[in-house]
């Protein structure tokens, strides 16, 4: 990989991480609620038993309520670092299920 | 719930909607339109206003015919759809994709449309999409411009908007504690902020059901285009064709034996199992090839369902027992009422009319929440920013809300009155359309009296609704009165509904005020009185 790419990368890693560290709600409500989404969404559609096509119509109907849900938990839960810490969980959590596991095809 | 917490509930509720209150704006105003695409399509094109004949002209022998024209020696069709004339579109349409090969070894990728007519089956001048497409097209994926991603982006962008209004739902629900006496408070003869304030909860609690059927079914549709392939393709670690097969089956391969195809005359014999109704559409799988399929889909007009349709062989005509549309699963079911919900395509031209209404007055609401906003930073106690901040973004919400209606209104006339080469139709109605747009906005920056900017851009906006009618008559010579009965009557409906809309218009601009009738208590001029304003607005919260 190019050394610009990497230097690009890294520059954007670390301005969310200062982002997260200094507008945790907002940070969170933006960008973390929407990847922790996707992965979220990939990990059901691979750990949950089932036909694969119904599981990915039913996903596709509860994305956007997923979605949404987590951004409105990040504005009711009392504390800021819970919010940024656990979305970050959740797509971290998420992301070790899809990728150690096979999608199951029913 | 505790002060902190409904105070952040509060700013949620408030970032929400202001920071992207006027996109919501925009795709409910524009949503309100959409709905009507067909009958716009019947008013805007005079040479397809006729009725559906009793026995319509054969189409085969010209429908292969002109495939067989159009994919030329090395053609080959990625898609074919076929048509039958209905009452809101009386003659047959095809739209076909097709590939061919190119010098670099590559392909080429063509679309083409055809409509004939269904009385005589003497092709049509294509007139080019124009005004009802780029309604309906706008609503659904803003015409985003394909070097910026294409049409899919512009739907994540309007699913996006959808997802936003359920999160402004959700938090405005929840800011709400008396939600009973609430419903029953209009205060219409105070203050104009408590107006404001009361219509915006009164609507929005009223149509609480309607709004967040149309936020999920929206964030559905169009969410779904943008993050549906990013997980998928996470799921099956970029294997796209293993994806594919997952969930929708295996294609089904071509034989490469050439076979002549039923006869697209046939298939208008095919009758769904559910309504009996004709068939609509049909959609050719392997065009001319031993193992070619035909979908054939139905009007679904009175269930909640986008199409009925079953398959069958594109060379027999048998029925292929067990295929997708017959295995009916919870989720699929669902998943077809989805759009039918949002488009309200279910319950006749009345439901239309009534998601209409709701349509609007969720518009309504959304500019109310920021006129709000602004109101109170304008001459109330809250915000910290200058007087000319907030100026600015009401002048701009000004702009973008009352230039929406007028710009929408413009591209009528500028469809029926720009003679202009089919190709060119689309283009040149949005340009129209974003001219006018940017006028409205250019007219309530300096127009200096925001209330009077409004009033004027409605009053423009209304005029030429009611004008549309005469427009038409001028144009084709059809006068509404004279074709309520004949082949012309969804047009000359369009025209009857736009004069009783447009004067309901008019009538609702007049009754609007001039000016700001309460005193003008700016922040930095009177923080006391407006304290003690704010106080009472606060406790109504």
């Amino acid at each position: 990989m190019s050394p610009i790419v990497i230097g690009v990368a890294l520059a954007v890693v670390v301005a969310i991480g200062l982002a997260t560290w200094k507008a945790p709600r907002l940070t969170s409500v933006i960008l973390w609620a929407l990847v922790a989404t996707i992965f979220l969404g990939a990990a059901l559609l691979i750990a949950f038993p089932g036909p694969f096509a119904e599981k990915a119509i039913w996903l596709s109907l509860l994305v956007p309520v997923i979605w949404a849900g987590l951004q409105f938990w990040v504005y009711w839960e009392r504390r800021s670092w819970v919010v940024a810490s656990g979305l970050i969980g959740i797509s971290l959590a998420s992301a070790a299920l899809v990728f150690t596991l096979e999608p199951s095809l029913g | 719930m505790n002060l902190e917490r409904h105070h952040r509930n509060y700013d949620l509720h408030s970032w929400s909607g202001l920071a992207l209150g006027l996109f919501i704006f925009v795709v409910c105003f524009t949503g309100c339109l959409a709905l009507f695409d067909a009958e716009l399509h019947a008013w805007e094109d005079p040479a397809k206003r006729m009725a559906v004949p009793e026995q319509p002209a054969p189409m085969d022998a010209t429908f292969t015919e002109w495939i067989s024209e159009q994919l030329g020696e090395d053609g080959k069709a990625e898609f074919i759809n076929f048509t039958f004339p209905t009452a809101y579109q009386p003659y047959y349409t095809a739209y076909m994709n097709f590939e061919t090969p190119n010098a670099d070894g590559g392909h080429d990728h063509t679309a083409v449309q055809q409509s004939w007519n269904a009385a005589t089956g003497a092709p049509f001048e294509e007139r080019g999409d124009g005004l009802s497409a780029w309604l309906r097209d706008f609503h659904r994926d803003l015409m985003w411009p394909a070097k910026l991603g294409g049409r899919s982006v512009g739907r994540g962008l309007v699913g996006i908007a959808g997802v936003i209004l359920l999160l402004s739902i959700v938090s405005g629900v929840v800011a709400h504690t008396k939600i009973m006496p609430e419903l029953f408070t209009l205060r219409f003869f105070r203050s104009m902020r408590l107006k404001w304030q009361d219509t915006h909860k009164v609507l929005g609690l009223w149509g609480l059901p309607f709004y967040t059927m149309i936020a999920v079914t929206g964030a559905i549709i169009g969410v779904v285009t943008l993050l549906a392939p990013v997980i998928a393709v996470l799921t099956f670690k970029g294997d796209t064709e293993a994806l594919f097969e997952a969930v929708i089956g295996a294609p089904l391969e071509a034989s490469g034996r050439p076979a002549n195809m039923l006869s697209v005359d046939d298939i208008r014999g095919f009758t769904s199992d559910a309504t009996n109704e004709p068939a609509w559409y049909v959609v050719a799988n392997n065009w001319g090839d031993e193992n070619a399929r035909f979908d054939v889909y139905f009007q679904s007009t009175s269930q909640l369902k986008i199409v009925d349709g079953y398959q069958i062989s594109g060379v027999t005509g048998e029925r292929i027992p067990d295929s997708q549309f017959e295995n009916v699963t919870a989720g699929s079911r669902t998943s077809q009422a989805v759009t039918p919900l949002h488009y309200g395509t279910y319950g006749g031209i009345v439901l239309k009319f009534v998601y209409f209404a709701l349509g609007l007055s969720l518009a309504v609401i959304t500019a109310l929440g920021m006129m709000m906003w602004v109101e109170r930073r304008l001459y109330g106690n809250a915000g910290k920013r200058s007087p000319r901040v907030y100026k600015a973004l009401s002048k701009l919400t000004v702009g973008v809300t009352c230039g929406l209606p007028l710009a929408s209104a413009f591209i009528f006339y500028a469809d029926k009155l720009v003679p202009i080469a089919p190709d060119a139709r689309i283009t040149m109605i949005g340009q129209a359309y974003f001219a006018c747009w940017a006028v409205g906005i250019l007219h309530a920056c300096v127009r200096g009296n925001d209330y009077q900017a409004a009033k004027e851009l409605l009053y423009v906006t209304a005029a030429m609704v009611v004008g549309l009618p005469f427009l038409n008559a001028t144009v084709t010579g059809e006068f509404f009165v004279a074709h309520l009965t004949t082949a012309s009557s969804v047009s000359a409906l369009t025209d009857l509904t736009a004069l009783i809309f447009g004067l309901l218009m008019l009538l609702a601009v007049w009754s609007l005020p001039d000016a700001r009738k309460e005193k003008q208590a700016r922040r930095s001029e009177n923080r006391d009185t407006v304290a003690a304003d704010d106080a009472s607005l606060m406790a109504a919260e």
